[in-house]
């Protein structure tokens, strides 16, 4: 088992995402501090940033495409929808005022 | 590409395991009977309501929305954090919950085993709707 990271520490993570992804975080503090307790959780069991909202495969291969930041929201769904399947990440302009609501998901139905 | 082809035969070895349920009843009846220590029932101020059934992660924002959304409304229910399970298990189970209704599993997977009734997401209008009908 590698180190353990604190909501702090991931914190700072994900901040430093959307500092380097031009996108903003939730800026509700008590769900951004639920999403932040979900990837610290994950990180110290599985090793990885697994995406708190999808199921793990607790194998980095095949989870690869919903490590955090996922793919689908680096690909597609903040510049789409506003915001990343989470709601985590949100596009710069997106109006935060707005009832934040879960976006389809593109991650196929066939993947476990 | 390696990790398509585990994940296909992963998926092949899976098809071999499923079983086909008649009702989401006796799916329900079945995965308490296989994760019953995981299952966590929640006590409600209604004096009638479904039978819920919520398939969760214990790391998901709508899962916990989904669970507070259902305590504000005085609704009884059970859940399972299905990332609490393991993944063998947890891979046959949603496999067979993907038979039973046709859907792909996304969480909060909401079930009325009464009424033979299922969401996928947390859509707290859907959800009133689904519970109110």
């Amino acid at each position: 088992m590698g180190k353990q990271k604190t909501p702090g520490d991931v914190k700072a993570y994900v901040e430093t995402i959307a500092r380097r992804c031009d996108w903003k975080l939730i800026d509700r503090f008590d769900l951004l501090d639920t999403l932040v307790a979900g990837l610290t959780e994950n990180f110290n069991r599985l090793g990885y940033y697994n995406c708190p909202c999808r199921d793990s495969q607790e194998d980095p291969k095949l989870d690869r495409d919903i490590i955090c930041p996922c793919v689908y929201a680096r690909k597609s769904d903040v510049e789409e929808y506003g915001r990343c399947y989470c709601a985590l990440f949100f596009r710069k302009d997106f109006d935060m005022s707005r009832e934040i609501t879960m976006i389809p998901e593109r991650r196929l139905s066939s993947r476990l | 590409m390696l990790y398509l082809t585990i994940m296909k035969e992963k998926n092949e070895e899976l098809a071999r395991t499923v079983r086909k349920w008649d009702s989401i009843g006796a799916f329900i009846g079945d995965v308490c009977a296989r994760f019953g220590a995981h299952v966590v029932k929640v006590e409600g101020s209604l004096t009638r309501s479904s039978d819920i059934f919520a398939f969760t992660l214990s790391t998901c924002m709508w899962c916990t929305l989904g669970k507070r959304w259902l305590g504000e409304k005085g609704f009884a229910y059970r859940y399972l954090d299905v990332d609490m399970i393991p993944v063998e298990g947890k891979n046959q189970m949603k496999a067979e919950l993907r038979e039973l209704t046709g859907e792909h599993v996304r969480f909060p997977y909401l079930v009325l085993v009464d009424k033979n009734k299922c969401h996928s997401g947390y859509d707290p209008s859907a959800w009133e709707e689904v519970l109110g009908g």
